[in-house]
């Protein structure tokens, strides 16, 4: 492992809070609120791939969104890149995912209004360094996509949009690759594709990627597995089987 | 299905409240025109009044509240998709839909009928305060309360018209492919529509035609010129408005500033969100500019004629008999429609804000794409005054850009700029406020 890419602790975080009487604002943990996540401690080195699994309802979608800065903290230290997400203002958390963040979503989430060779280079183009043309086109090469760089994203299929968002991530040469059930709406073959390419990236030595899945087999891809349950880590695996991730699953149920 | 339309409106507040607003409005203008109609019965002199409030009035109101109805359908697709795939026959989408525009239809004009009906007394003399009325008090006003649910029955008929290509698509696409694809695809113009837009163009022709004799006493007549040629232009909105979105915003360089990019690329891709926003400001620029700058034209006529006894100018009851159904639509209109295409836009927001987009370049985006949308429509609206101006001048033998005026119509653009923009940047604000995720997690 590297030198560490993204670092969390005792990272907290709770939804719902209700305003308590006469007070301003909302107060987080308080009465009525639900505390998804209690004090999740990890860290990912740089040419590592980490992948987060548990329950439905165990918080692992929320700590992506804590860790790639999408979402604020309760408490807890993040850290991306060397660079201090928790605590980082509004402003601070978009320069640091436009500099060090690459997301890819179950759902895709490319822009329809653009074309696929624009979806490829918005996010360096957001961060003031526009790509030239020709290093978008090879982004989409390498995933397999040449030729379909004039397309709108509701014409390509599932996997077809997937390997888009991760053109992107390539192209951005995102130091942290954040991956939210990136096989979850693909058939067999696309995810695949999907995590073979996600592993690519995770085997670069500069860059790492956090995935999150229900998918065994996508977990036994990781370098690392990390079991979460109510909101804490309860396991970790080093590269590990599905039947093994699984096996520690059940244990920690 | 009743129960499923119903949690529809309430779940889609926004976008039925956008349509509820402008049928309001139509109701409020249209019970105007009906309430002066009514008043005239006693006072003939009053009676060229009503018509041209109500001419004005409906040819201004049927583009906008047909664009809005559309509007209403095609930003439901998905909801109609989901319904399909719930098994309701298409048939049953169809009825449904248009029992939803119906409903917001009749609902909103009762509504604006029932508020002109209560503002109509003091609105009278307030109106009529121009000095060549007076004395304007002793007037016997009448609301025509019982003429009124022909009032409702004309708007729900054109914001039927206006729905029902909407409804009988979302019944025949297959909702996999609505579900799939976030904006209806790209289509011409109809058969009826273009029919309807050769009829206008010729019939604004006709009438200026008409006017080259250079009689005097026929000058009134040119009043329906520029509303014709708007409305010819509104007719021709899902063509015309795009390409000339197209063409104007490609000579400004979209390489330099990241909001423009964004700006224009989101613009371009939902047109029918885009064609209901700017048709509105077109109607009202085109008729505010082309109704003024024909005044300045007719005096220009008459006074190389030397002519004696002839008034060509507006005074503000003529100006708001004339202009104030036709600006009051506009301005609420672009509004509406900007709001109600507000869920696209949260989703669009949170995207760019996911890809790093900071707050400034989302703002400015959302500032760049009201201004697009409000100078397209202000130089669609003065194509239609340029248009109608030259053909009256045309017609009378003088030139063409004689007493050309774009200032008053530029007040138009204003006001509908102001209120795209604060539609616009509402649920800007409210995706930058409460972050991405929730938006993004709704899509899912």
């Amino acid at each position: 492992m590297g030198a560490e890419m993204v670092v969390a602790r005792d990272v907290r975080k709770s939804f719902g809070g209700r305003r308590p009487f006469g007070g301003k604002g909302r107060r987080k943990g308080a009465c009525g609120s639900v505390e998804v996540l209690r004090g999740v401690t990890l860290s990912v080195g740089a040419g590592e791939m980490v992948a987060i699994v548990g329950p439905s309802g165990s918080g692992k979608s929320t700590l992506l969104h804590c860790l790639s800065g999408l979402e604020d903290v309760d408490a807890g230290f993040v850290e991306v890149a060397g660079e201090r997400v928790s605590g980082a203002s509004r402003s601070g958390l978009s320069r640091i995912r436009r500099r060090h963040v690459g997301f890819v979503f179950q759902s895709y989430n490319l822009v329809p209004s653009l074309s696929v060779a624009e979806n490829v280079s918005l996010p360096a183009r957001l961060a003031g360094r526009p790509l030239a043309r020709k290093e978008a086109l090879s982004a989409l090469a390498r995933v397999g996509l040449a030729g379909r760089e004039g397309s709108r994203p509701e014409e390509l299929s599932g996997g077809e949009q997937q390997r888009v968002a991760i053109a992107r991530t390539l192209a951005l040469g995102a130091d942290a690759v954040f991956a939210d059930e990136p096989t979850g709406a693909l058939d067999s073959g696309n995810a695949r594709a999907v995590l073979d390419m996600l592993r690519e990236i995770a085997d670069d030595p500069r860059r790492s990627v956090i995935l999150v899945t229900h998918d065994l087999e996508a977990a036994a891809r990781a370098d690392r597995v990390l079991v979460l349950k109510d909101g804490r880590v309860v396991r970790e695996l080093g590269r590990s089987s599905a039947s093994e991730i699984l096996e520690a699953m059940e244990a920690a149920r | 299905m009743i129960r499923l339309a119903l949690c529809d409106l309430r779940d889609h507040a926004t976008t039925w409240i956008g349509a509820f607003m402008v049928a309001a409005v139509c109701g409020f203008v249209g019970g105007w025109g009906v309430s002066l109609a009514e008043t005239a019965r006693t006072y003939p002199n009053m009676q060229s009044f009503a018509v041209t409030v109500i001419a004005f009035s409906a040819i201004a109101a049927v583009p906008v509240a047909a664009q809005t109805a559309s509007l209403a359908v095609t930003a439901q697709r998905r909801s109609y998709a989901l319904w399909q795939l719930a098994n309701a026959s298409p048939c049953q989408v169809r009825a449904v839909v248009l029992g939803q525009i119906a409903a917001v239809a009749l609902l909103g004009s009762l509504c604006g009928t029932l508020a002109e009906a209560a503002a109509f007394e003091p609105l009278f003399p307030w109106v009529f305060s121009s000095p060549f009325y007076q004395p304007i008090d002793q007037v016997a006003l009448e609301v025509g309360l019982p003429t009124m649910p022909a009032v409702w029955l004309a708007v729900a008929v054109v914001f039927l018209i206006g729905g029902l290509r909407g409804a009988c698509s979302a019944a025949k696409t297959p909702p996999v492919a609505a579900l799939r694809e976030p904006e209806e695809a790209r289509r011409g113009m109809t058969w009826a529509r273009a029919a309807l837009c050769a009829i206008l163009a010729f019939s604004t022709w006709q009438v200026a035609a008409s006017l080259s004799g250079g009689d005097l006493d026929s000058l009134s007549g040119s009043l329906f010129v520029p509303l014709l040629a708007t409305a010819t232009l509104a007719a021709a909105a899902p063509v015309a408005l795009p390409a000339l979105l197209g063409a104007w915003t490609a000579l400004v360089s979209r390489g330099r500033w990241n909001a423009w990019f964004l700006a224009r690329r989101a613009a371009r891709f939902g047109l029918a969100a885009s064609t209901s926003v700017e048709t509105p400001v077109v109607v009202g620029f085109g008729v505010v500019a082309g109704v003024f700058s024909l005044s300045n034209l007719l005096g220009a006529f008459v006074a190389s004629r030397s002519a004696v006894g002839y008034s060509t100018s507006l005074d503000w009851t003529s100006s708001v008999l004339l202009l104030g159904g036709p600006v009051l639509l506009a301005v609420v209109g672009a509004a509406a429609s900007m709001a109600m295409s507000s869920r696209a836009r949260v989703r669009d927001v949170a995207l760019l804000v996911a890809c790093g987009a900071s707050f400034r370049t989302v703002l400015a985006s959302s500032v760049c794409e009201a201004l697009i949308h409000a100078v397209t429509a202000t130089l669609a609206g003065m194509l239609c005054a340029v248009a109608s101006n030259a053909a009256v001048a045309f017609a009378l033998g003088l030139p063409p850009l004689e007493g050309l005026s774009f200032v008053q119509g530029a007040t138009v653009s204003l006001a509908g700029l102001v209120l795209v923009l604060a539609a616009e940047l509402a649920p800007t604000i409210s995706v930058l406020r409460k972050g991405a995720v929730p938006a993004l997690a709704a899509r899912e």
